[in-house]
């Protein structure tokens, strides 16, 4: 199964919700991948600690010109639509940050003068998230809210949790973690999203962090989902770009549900937006003081807030029954 | 020698335009025979991207080999440099008159390199 996760406005919960999914799912024992494309800032990693492996190199081609050979003639400034080369008087200057990569300029170039060279603006991270040891897991279960008291870890959270064990040669791997991550003054988030999602997993469960917004990152992050779930508040902020999400990526053809998160503050707008365009809502996460304490410590509010991990429980119960009943290669169409 | 200074209208008594590529127009004055002429920008002002990229080559096609401003980025820069137009930057609230005779007088100073930030 592949879950996209994204929202339009930013600052919903996205990175909480595909953390949050992903640890349940893992927690099921399910083969579980984190894939966090937000690669501008991604931040999965504060909540999940994946201990990194692996890093490689994220780069697109860009012109290099051999001026022994170019006679000036300006095909590669036509066909560029960013001015990454361009030609003034007879001189063909390259601009490698305006670059997308294209390989236009090099096809087009009548005397082979152009040949591509990588740059590199990012880098792909892949890590193994341990399970094990559910530190200061007591701490949401005082009523009281006060955390401070870890020293005792409760002994049935941690019976629950699958150990893993990820030492050198060990057992197979079911949770693990990748994230793009954009090099300081890049501005081409597309290259990085579409390497980052070469690990999506054939088989098992892959959850993707979409950036926020509407524009290609987002589209190239959420393409492929087999299900989409947007993250929105109540209130006029989150509807506005809730609409603007909605509208952009109902034309990728991808079944999609609602989570309302901060529930209870701002208005009824997204509600009834939701209910007239027949968009599932596949919960409501309160908006309380408890959860804010547990997010802003970087925990997992699942692993620390047994009433949370339930209402994540069944949202993926939703959504699992959900494409169950989608009939196989997926038309949009879940709740209308 | 061609100046060209970049301006919010038409004509010598117009104020200096402080932006490059999105500037109004482009003043150009020939130091020998004193002729000028007013060349609009307006499809750079308005470009998406590029536009200082452009406006270069704008400018060197007019046979500029000097280039009067308030600021250029550094597209922009590379892009003049490469072909040998000389910056001056500086010419800050000044009309296009006043700013050529400050540069004839060796009052402003020669860019080495963009002093603003792409998008400024």
């Amino acid at each position: 199964m592949k879950l996209a996760i994204a929202s339009g406005k930013g600052g919903t919960g996205k990175t909480t919700f595909a953390v949050n999914i992903a640890y349940v799912s893992a927690m099921r024992g399910e083969r579980t991948r984190y894939i966090d494309c937000d690669v501008e800032e991604p931040n999965g990693h504060i909540f999940l600690q994946p201990h990194i492996t692996d890093s490689v190199p994220v780069a697109i081609p860009i012109p290099e010109v051999d001026e022994a050979l170019c006679t000036s003639c300006g095909e590669c400034k036509r066909i560029c639509q960013y001015s990454a080369i361009t030609m003034i008087l007879d001189k063909v200057i390259v601009f490698p940050e305006l670059c997308h990569g294209c390989g236009g300029c090099a096809l087009v170039c009548p005397t082979n003068a152009i040949s591509e060279v990588p740059r590199e603006m990012g880098v792909i991270e892949k890590g193994i998230i341990h399970l094990a040891g559910s530190d200061g897991a007591s701490s949401a279960q005082s009523a009281s809210g006060d955390a401070i008291d870890d020293s005792n870890p409760v002994q049935e959270q941690t019976e629950t949790m699958p150990v893993v064990d990820l030492q050198a040669g060990t057992e197979k791997v079911f949770f693990d973690f990748v994230q793009g991550k954009m090099n300081i003054k890049e501005s081409l988030a597309v290259p990085i999203i579409r390497k980052a999602k070469e690990y999506v997993l054939d088989e098992g469960v892959s959850i993707v962090d979409a950036p926020p917004g509407t524009s290609c990152p987002v589209i190239e992050s959420v393409r492929g989902a087999d299900f989409l779930i947007l993250v929105t508040e109540p209130t006029p902020f989150g509807f506005n770009d809730l609409k603007l999400a909605v509208e952009t990526l109902e034309q990728l053809d991808i079944p999609m549900g609602i989570v309302i998160n901060r529930y209870g503050m701002g208005n009824e707008e997204v509600e009834k937006f939701c209910s007239e365009r027949g968009l599932p809502i596949l919960g409501r996460f309160p908006f309380e003081r408890r959860i804010a304490e547990v997010y802003s410590r970087g925990e997992i509010l699942s692993r620390e807030l047994p009433d949370y991990r339930e209402m994540i429980e069944s949202l993926l119960d939703d959504v699992i029954a959900m494409l169950s009943r989608q009939p196989s290669g997926g038309k949009r169409g879940v709740g209308d | 020698m061609k100046v060209a200074v970049t301006s919010l209208g038409e004509g010598l008594d117009s104020k200096v335009d402080t932006r490059f590529g999105r500037a109004k127009y482009y003043v150009l004055y020939d130091t020998e025979t004193k002729e000028t002429e007013t060349i609009d920008n307006s499809v750079n002002m308005n470009a998406s991207h590029g536009a200082g990229i452009q406006a270069a080559e704008a400018v060197a096609n007019t046979g500029a080999s000097v280039l009067i401003t308030g600021n250029v980025g550094p597209n922009a820069f590379r892009s003049l440099d490469a072909v040998g137009i000389k910056v001056f930057t500086g010419a800050d609230g000044d009309t296009v008159r006043e700013a050529i005779a400050k540069y004839e007088r060796g009052e402003l100073g020669s860019a080495d390199g963009a002093n603003v930030e792409g998008h400024w």
